[in-house]
Protein backbone atom coordinates (compact mmCIF):
# COMPACT_ATOMS: atom_id res chain seq x y z
CA UNK A 1 0.00 0.00 0.00
CA UNK A 2 2.79 2.33 0.98
CA UNK A 3 4.66 1.83 -2.26
CA UNK A 4 1.59 2.51 -4.43
CA UNK A 5 1.03 5.73 -2.49
CA UNK A 6 4.60 6.88 -2.99
CA UNK A 7 4.54 5.95 -6.66
CA UNK A 8 1.24 7.73 -7.28
CA UNK A 9 2.37 10.88 -5.49
CA UNK A 10 5.62 10.85 -7.40
CA UNK A 11 3.96 10.46 -10.80
CA UNK A 12 1.37 13.17 -10.05
CA UNK A 13 4.22 15.50 -9.09
CA UNK A 14 6.10 14.57 -12.25
CA UNK A 15 3.19 15.17 -14.61
CA UNK A 16 2.34 18.44 -12.84
CA UNK A 17 5.89 19.65 -13.43
CA UNK A 18 5.84 18.72 -17.11
CA UNK A 19 2.41 20.28 -17.62
CA UNK A 20 3.49 23.47 -15.89
CA UNK A 21 6.56 23.71 -18.07
CA UNK A 22 4.56 23.03 -21.23
CA UNK A 23 2.13 25.83 -20.35
CA UNK A 24 4.77 28.43 -19.61
CA UNK A 25 7.23 27.67 -22.36
CA UNK A 26 6.29 28.76 -25.85
CA UNK A 27 9.51 27.84 -27.50
CA UNK A 28 9.06 24.48 -29.20
CA UNK A 29 11.70 24.87 -31.91
CA UNK A 30 13.56 21.84 -30.59
CA UNK A 31 10.49 19.72 -29.89
CA UNK A 32 10.04 16.50 -31.82
CA UNK A 33 13.69 15.45 -31.96
CA UNK A 34 14.16 11.68 -31.77
CA UNK A 35 17.60 10.65 -30.46
CA UNK A 36 19.11 7.22 -30.20
CA UNK A 37 22.03 6.23 -28.02
CA UNK A 38 23.99 3.75 -25.94
CA UNK A 39 24.98 3.85 -22.29
CA UNK A 40 27.22 2.34 -19.67
CA UNK A 41 26.15 2.47 -16.04
CA UNK A 42 27.97 2.05 -12.75
CA UNK A 43 25.85 0.88 -9.82
CA UNK A 44 27.18 2.03 -6.44
CA UNK A 45 26.09 2.80 -2.86
CA UNK A 46 24.13 -0.41 -2.54
CA UNK A 47 24.18 -3.19 0.07
CA UNK A 48 25.09 -5.54 -2.76
CA UNK A 49 28.31 -3.81 -3.75
CA UNK A 50 29.14 -2.17 -7.05
CA UNK A 51 28.74 -3.34 -10.63
CA UNK A 52 28.59 -2.15 -14.21
CA UNK A 53 25.87 -2.31 -16.82
CA UNK A 54 25.28 -1.92 -20.52
CA UNK A 55 22.21 -0.54 -22.22
CA UNK A 56 20.64 1.90 -24.60
CA UNK A 57 18.07 4.63 -24.79
CA UNK A 58 16.06 6.83 -27.05
CA UNK A 59 14.84 10.35 -26.37
CA UNK A 60 11.84 12.26 -27.60
CA UNK A 61 12.08 15.99 -26.96
CA UNK A 62 8.78 17.63 -25.97
CA UNK A 63 9.89 21.28 -25.88
CA UNK A 64 13.08 23.30 -25.57
CA UNK A 65 13.06 22.78 -21.80
CA UNK A 66 11.55 19.29 -21.51
CA UNK A 67 12.87 16.03 -22.89
CA UNK A 68 11.97 12.39 -22.27
CA UNK A 69 14.44 9.53 -21.95
CA UNK A 70 13.36 5.90 -22.54
CA UNK A 71 15.98 3.39 -21.50
CA UNK A 72 16.84 -0.21 -20.83
CA UNK A 73 19.94 -1.67 -19.26
CA UNK A 74 21.44 -4.82 -17.81
CA UNK A 75 23.64 -4.57 -14.71
CA UNK A 76 25.70 -7.34 -13.12
CA UNK A 77 26.99 -7.02 -9.54
CA UNK A 78 29.56 -9.25 -7.88
CA UNK A 79 28.60 -9.76 -4.21
CA UNK A 80 31.75 -10.73 -2.31
CA UNK A 81 32.78 -13.27 -4.99
CA UNK A 82 29.88 -15.49 -3.88
CA UNK A 83 26.66 -14.22 -5.44
CA UNK A 84 25.85 -12.57 -8.79
CA UNK A 85 23.07 -10.00 -8.61
CA UNK A 86 21.63 -9.06 -12.01
CA UNK A 87 19.29 -6.14 -12.70
CA UNK A 88 17.25 -5.57 -15.85
CA UNK A 89 15.75 -2.07 -16.05
CA UNK A 90 13.21 -0.79 -18.55
CA UNK A 91 11.90 2.67 -17.84
CA UNK A 92 11.55 6.31 -18.66
CA UNK A 93 12.56 9.68 -17.23
CA UNK A 94 11.46 13.24 -17.76
CA UNK A 95 14.38 15.60 -18.31
CA UNK A 96 14.06 19.28 -17.45
CA UNK A 97 16.60 21.88 -18.58
CA UNK A 98 16.56 24.67 -15.96
CA UNK A 99 18.81 27.06 -17.88
CA UNK A 100 17.21 28.38 -21.04
CA UNK A 101 20.42 29.81 -22.47
CA UNK A 102 22.55 26.72 -21.87
CA UNK A 103 21.80 24.88 -25.11
CA UNK A 104 23.86 24.12 -28.21
CA UNK A 105 26.22 25.78 -29.30
CA UNK A 106 27.01 26.00 -25.57
CA UNK A 107 29.03 22.90 -24.68
CA UNK A 108 27.50 22.23 -21.27
CA UNK A 109 23.75 21.72 -20.79
CA UNK A 110 22.76 20.69 -17.25
CA UNK A 111 19.42 19.06 -16.40
CA UNK A 112 17.28 17.50 -13.72
CA UNK A 113 15.54 14.18 -14.21
CA UNK A 114 12.91 12.03 -12.58
CA UNK A 115 11.07 8.95 -13.71
CA UNK A 116 9.87 5.42 -13.25
CA UNK A 117 11.03 1.98 -14.34
CA UNK A 118 10.24 -1.69 -14.13
CA UNK A 119 13.03 -3.82 -12.80
CA UNK A 120 13.80 -7.49 -12.55
CA UNK A 121 16.42 -8.70 -10.08
CA UNK A 122 17.94 -12.18 -9.98
CA UNK A 123 20.54 -13.43 -7.48
CA UNK A 124 22.50 -16.59 -8.20
CA UNK A 125 25.18 -18.40 -6.20
CA UNK A 126 28.58 -18.57 -7.94
CA UNK A 127 29.25 -22.12 -6.75
CA UNK A 128 25.81 -23.60 -7.26
CA UNK A 129 23.59 -21.90 -9.85
CA UNK A 130 20.57 -23.91 -8.66
CA UNK A 131 20.62 -21.69 -5.56
CA UNK A 132 18.91 -18.57 -6.85
CA UNK A 133 15.96 -16.25 -6.34
CA UNK A 134 14.31 -13.56 -8.42
CA UNK A 135 11.68 -10.88 -8.18
CA UNK A 136 9.91 -8.49 -10.50
CA UNK A 137 9.25 -4.97 -9.30
CA UNK A 138 8.91 -1.31 -9.89
CA UNK A 139 11.19 1.62 -9.11
CA UNK A 140 11.38 5.38 -9.20
CA UNK A 141 14.48 7.41 -9.92
CA UNK A 142 15.61 11.02 -9.74
CA UNK A 143 18.89 12.79 -10.28
CA UNK A 144 20.96 15.31 -12.17
CA UNK A 145 22.88 15.18 -15.41
CA UNK A 146 24.67 17.16 -18.03
CA UNK A 147 24.81 16.95 -21.82
CA UNK A 148 28.10 17.83 -23.45
CA UNK A 149 26.95 19.09 -26.86
CA UNK A 150 29.75 17.99 -29.19
CA UNK A 151 27.85 18.93 -32.35
CA UNK A 152 24.30 20.20 -32.99
CA UNK A 153 23.12 16.56 -33.18
CA UNK A 154 25.56 14.61 -31.03
CA UNK A 155 25.98 14.78 -27.28
CA UNK A 156 27.81 12.94 -24.54
CA UNK A 157 25.72 12.69 -21.39
CA UNK A 158 26.89 12.15 -17.83
CA UNK A 159 24.19 11.65 -15.21
CA UNK A 160 23.77 10.38 -11.71
CA UNK A 161 20.42 9.23 -10.36
CA UNK A 162 19.24 7.45 -7.26
CA UNK A 163 16.86 4.58 -8.00
CA UNK A 164 14.55 3.33 -5.25
CA UNK A 165 13.02 -0.13 -5.73
CA UNK A 166 9.46 -0.25 -4.43
CA UNK A 167 9.36 -3.99 -4.07
CA UNK A 168 10.41 -7.11 -2.20
CA UNK A 169 14.13 -7.39 -1.60
CA UNK A 170 16.28 -10.44 -2.26
CA UNK A 171 18.46 -11.42 0.64
CA UNK A 172 21.34 -13.93 0.43
CA UNK A 173 22.67 -15.64 3.56
CA UNK A 174 26.22 -16.21 2.41
CA UNK A 175 27.41 -17.77 5.67
CA UNK A 176 24.81 -20.56 5.60
CA UNK A 177 25.76 -24.03 4.30
CA UNK A 178 24.38 -24.47 1.75
CA UNK A 179 23.87 -20.82 0.87
CA UNK A 180 20.28 -19.52 0.99
CA UNK A 181 18.84 -16.72 -1.14
CA UNK A 182 15.30 -15.70 -0.33
CA UNK A 183 12.80 -13.01 -1.29
CA UNK A 184 11.80 -11.07 1.83
CA UNK A 185 8.04 -10.93 2.31
CA UNK A 186 8.17 -7.34 3.52
CA UNK A 187 8.63 -4.75 0.83
CA UNK A 188 11.37 -2.24 1.44
CA UNK A 189 12.74 0.99 0.07
CA UNK A 190 15.99 -0.38 -1.23
CA UNK A 191 18.00 1.32 -3.93
CA UNK A 192 21.25 2.15 -5.63
CA UNK A 193 23.04 5.12 -7.13
CA UNK A 194 23.34 4.77 -10.90
CA UNK A 195 25.96 6.85 -12.67
CA UNK A 196 25.64 6.69 -16.44
CA UNK A 197 27.71 7.77 -19.41
CA UNK A 198 25.56 7.95 -22.53
CA UNK A 199 26.10 8.89 -26.17
CA UNK A 200 23.17 10.16 -28.21
CA UNK A 201 22.58 11.19 -31.78
CA UNK A 202 19.54 13.16 -32.95
CA UNK A 203 18.26 11.06 -35.85
CA UNK A 204 15.19 12.93 -37.09
CA UNK A 205 12.25 15.11 -36.01
CA UNK A 206 9.05 13.18 -35.37
CA UNK A 207 7.06 16.35 -35.68
CA UNK A 208 7.80 19.94 -36.63
CA UNK A 209 6.35 22.72 -34.56
CA UNK A 210 7.54 26.29 -34.24
CA UNK A 211 5.38 28.24 -31.80
CA UNK B 1 55.91 -17.72 -48.33
CA UNK B 2 53.22 -17.41 -50.96
CA UNK B 3 50.93 -15.65 -48.48
CA UNK B 4 53.66 -13.18 -47.52
CA UNK B 5 54.33 -12.39 -51.17
CA UNK B 6 50.63 -11.88 -51.81
CA UNK B 7 50.35 -9.45 -48.88
CA UNK B 8 53.33 -7.42 -50.14
CA UNK B 9 51.90 -7.28 -53.67
CA UNK B 10 48.48 -6.15 -52.36
CA UNK B 11 50.09 -3.51 -50.13
CA UNK B 12 52.14 -2.04 -53.00
CA UNK B 13 49.15 -2.22 -55.36
CA UNK B 14 46.74 -0.35 -53.11
CA UNK B 15 49.30 2.19 -51.95
CA UNK B 16 50.25 2.98 -55.53
CA UNK B 17 46.75 3.58 -56.92
CA UNK B 18 46.59 7.23 -58.02
CA UNK B 19 43.00 8.05 -57.05
CA UNK B 20 41.29 11.38 -57.50
CA UNK B 21 40.29 11.20 -53.87
CA UNK B 22 43.87 11.80 -52.83
CA UNK B 23 43.58 15.43 -53.77
CA UNK B 24 39.85 15.94 -53.30
CA UNK B 25 39.41 14.84 -49.69
CA UNK B 26 36.00 13.43 -50.60
CA UNK B 27 36.27 10.08 -48.85
CA UNK B 28 35.51 10.96 -45.22
CA UNK B 29 31.98 12.31 -45.29
CA UNK B 30 28.36 11.42 -44.52
CA UNK B 31 27.45 8.03 -45.92
CA UNK B 32 30.91 6.51 -45.66
CA UNK B 33 30.77 2.89 -44.53
CA UNK B 34 33.91 1.05 -43.57
CA UNK B 35 34.48 -2.51 -42.49
CA UNK B 36 37.44 -4.63 -41.47
CA UNK B 37 38.44 -8.10 -40.34
CA UNK B 38 41.74 -8.77 -38.65
CA UNK B 39 43.51 -10.56 -35.84
CA UNK B 40 43.62 -8.65 -32.57
CA UNK B 41 46.16 -9.23 -29.80
CA UNK B 42 45.51 -8.50 -26.15
CA UNK B 43 47.00 -8.15 -22.72
CA UNK B 44 44.86 -8.85 -19.63
CA UNK B 45 45.64 -6.05 -17.19
CA UNK B 46 45.01 -8.18 -14.11
CA UNK B 47 46.46 -11.60 -14.90
CA UNK B 48 49.05 -10.66 -17.52
CA UNK B 49 47.74 -13.32 -19.91
CA UNK B 50 47.73 -12.56 -23.62
CA UNK B 51 45.00 -13.72 -25.96
CA UNK B 52 44.19 -13.27 -29.61
CA UNK B 53 40.87 -12.70 -31.33
CA UNK B 54 39.30 -12.51 -34.74
CA UNK B 55 38.15 -8.88 -34.81
CA UNK B 56 35.53 -7.61 -37.23
CA UNK B 57 33.69 -4.32 -37.33
CA UNK B 58 31.42 -2.12 -39.38
CA UNK B 59 31.14 1.66 -39.10
CA UNK B 60 28.79 4.20 -40.64
CA UNK B 61 29.62 7.92 -40.77
CA UNK B 62 26.84 10.45 -40.08
CA UNK B 63 29.27 13.19 -41.11
CA UNK B 64 33.03 13.70 -41.09
CA UNK B 65 33.07 13.95 -37.27
CA UNK B 66 30.58 11.39 -35.93
CA UNK B 67 30.09 7.73 -36.76
CA UNK B 68 28.34 4.73 -35.28
CA UNK B 69 30.44 1.59 -34.99
CA UNK B 70 29.80 -2.03 -34.01
CA UNK B 71 32.67 -4.38 -33.19
CA UNK B 72 32.76 -8.14 -32.65
CA UNK B 73 35.62 -10.21 -31.25
CA UNK B 74 35.75 -14.00 -31.48
CA UNK B 75 38.13 -15.56 -28.97
CA UNK B 76 40.80 -17.74 -30.63
CA UNK B 77 43.17 -18.74 -27.82
CA UNK B 78 46.04 -17.79 -25.56
CA UNK B 79 49.44 -16.57 -26.71
CA UNK B 80 51.19 -17.53 -23.49
CA UNK B 81 50.47 -20.16 -20.84
CA UNK B 82 47.14 -21.75 -20.00
CA UNK B 83 44.10 -19.61 -20.73
CA UNK B 84 41.67 -18.65 -17.97
CA UNK B 85 38.85 -18.95 -20.48
CA UNK B 86 37.29 -21.59 -22.70
CA UNK B 87 36.10 -18.53 -24.59
CA UNK B 88 35.73 -14.77 -24.18
CA UNK B 89 33.79 -13.40 -27.13
CA UNK B 90 32.68 -9.75 -27.20
CA UNK B 91 30.46 -7.28 -28.95
CA UNK B 92 30.73 -3.50 -28.62
CA UNK B 93 28.63 -0.73 -30.11
CA UNK B 94 28.79 3.03 -29.87
CA UNK B 95 29.74 6.36 -31.35
CA UNK B 96 33.19 7.51 -32.43
CA UNK B 97 34.39 11.10 -32.70
CA UNK B 98 36.74 11.76 -35.62
CA UNK B 99 39.47 14.34 -36.12
CA UNK B 100 40.04 14.26 -39.85
CA UNK B 101 42.65 15.86 -42.04
CA UNK B 102 42.54 15.00 -45.73
CA UNK B 103 42.67 11.17 -45.84
CA UNK B 104 43.87 10.84 -42.29
CA UNK B 105 41.25 10.01 -39.67
CA UNK B 106 42.15 9.88 -35.99
CA UNK B 107 39.28 8.94 -33.72
CA UNK B 108 38.33 8.25 -30.15
CA UNK B 109 35.21 6.73 -28.71
CA UNK B 110 33.39 4.99 -25.94
CA UNK B 111 31.60 1.73 -26.65
CA UNK B 112 29.48 -0.24 -24.18
CA UNK B 113 29.33 -3.96 -24.85
CA UNK B 114 28.91 -7.50 -23.66
CA UNK B 115 31.33 -10.36 -23.03
CA UNK B 116 30.20 -13.92 -23.62
CA UNK B 117 32.50 -15.94 -21.40
CA UNK B 118 33.11 -19.40 -20.00
CA UNK B 119 35.98 -20.35 -17.73
CA UNK B 120 38.57 -23.02 -18.55
CA UNK B 121 37.42 -25.94 -16.36
CA UNK B 122 40.90 -27.46 -16.13
CA UNK B 123 42.50 -24.21 -14.96
CA UNK B 124 39.99 -23.66 -12.17
CA UNK B 125 39.33 -27.36 -11.37
CA UNK B 126 35.63 -27.05 -12.13
CA UNK B 127 33.38 -29.98 -12.99
CA UNK B 128 31.21 -27.66 -15.06
CA UNK B 129 31.81 -24.02 -15.98
CA UNK B 130 28.82 -21.83 -16.77
CA UNK B 131 28.48 -19.75 -19.89
CA UNK B 132 28.03 -16.13 -18.86
CA UNK B 133 26.98 -12.78 -20.25
CA UNK B 134 28.81 -9.83 -18.69
CA UNK B 135 28.34 -6.09 -19.28
CA UNK B 136 31.49 -4.23 -20.30
CA UNK B 137 32.57 -0.87 -21.59
CA UNK B 138 35.54 0.14 -23.68
CA UNK B 139 37.54 3.22 -24.60
CA UNK B 140 38.78 3.27 -28.17
CA UNK B 141 41.56 5.24 -29.82
CA UNK B 142 42.62 4.66 -33.40
CA UNK B 143 43.59 5.92 -36.80
CA UNK B 144 42.40 5.20 -40.33
CA UNK B 145 44.33 6.25 -43.40
CA UNK B 146 42.14 6.19 -46.51
CA UNK B 147 44.33 5.37 -49.50
CA UNK B 148 41.46 5.48 -51.99
CA UNK B 149 37.63 5.31 -52.06
CA UNK B 150 37.69 1.56 -51.38
CA UNK B 151 40.57 0.76 -49.02
CA UNK B 152 42.19 2.09 -45.88
CA UNK B 153 44.82 1.08 -43.37
CA UNK B 154 43.87 1.13 -39.71
CA UNK B 155 45.36 0.80 -36.24
CA UNK B 156 43.24 0.65 -33.11
CA UNK B 157 43.81 0.32 -29.37
CA UNK B 158 40.98 -0.59 -27.01
CA UNK B 159 40.82 -0.57 -23.22
CA UNK B 160 38.09 -2.90 -21.90
CA UNK B 161 36.62 -2.88 -18.38
CA UNK B 162 34.34 -5.62 -17.05
CA UNK B 163 34.14 -8.70 -14.89
CA UNK B 164 33.12 -12.34 -15.26
CA UNK B 165 30.68 -13.21 -12.47
CA UNK B 166 30.10 -16.93 -13.01
CA UNK B 167 31.70 -19.83 -11.05
CA UNK B 168 34.78 -17.79 -10.08
CA UNK B 169 34.98 -14.01 -10.35
CA UNK B 170 37.47 -12.89 -13.02
CA UNK B 171 38.51 -9.37 -13.94
CA UNK B 172 38.02 -8.87 -17.69
CA UNK B 173 40.04 -5.63 -17.93
CA UNK B 174 42.11 -5.91 -21.05
CA UNK B 175 43.99 -3.90 -23.65
CA UNK B 176 43.57 -4.96 -27.27
CA UNK B 177 45.44 -3.94 -30.38
CA UNK B 178 44.27 -4.37 -33.97
CA UNK B 179 45.76 -3.28 -37.28
CA UNK B 180 45.36 -4.10 -40.93
CA UNK B 181 43.65 -3.26 -44.19
CA UNK B 182 39.98 -2.29 -44.23
CA UNK B 183 37.36 -1.75 -46.90
CA UNK B 184 35.27 1.38 -47.36
CA UNK B 185 32.61 2.68 -49.69
CA UNK B 186 30.69 5.94 -49.95
CA UNK B 187 26.98 5.23 -50.08
CA UNK B 188 25.91 8.86 -50.62
CA UNK B 189 26.89 11.14 -53.50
Amino acid sequence: MRKELILSAFLIFLFAQVKAQSNTNNDFSKSGWFSLGVRSTASTFSDEGSGIGTGGQFRIQMSNRVNTDWFMDYISINMEDKVRSEYYHIGWSVIYYPFKTLVYPKLVQPYLLAGHCFDYNKMTSFDNPTIRANRLGSAVQAGVGVHFNITDRFDVTLMSQYMIHLTKTLSPDMDATPMVIKAEKETGLQGHLLTTVGFNYKIFKIWKRNA
Amino acid sequence: METKRLIIILFVFFAAIPENARSQNEIIKAGLIRTQATISFSDMLNSGNSYFYLHGNMEAYFNSKISFCGDAYAYMGALNGVSDFAYNHNIFFGFLYHLTQKQNDTYLGFQPGMAFTRLNENKFLLTHSQAGINPEFSLVLGNNYYINPYFHFFVQGRLIVGSHNYNVHQNLSEFRFSAGLGFNINTLK
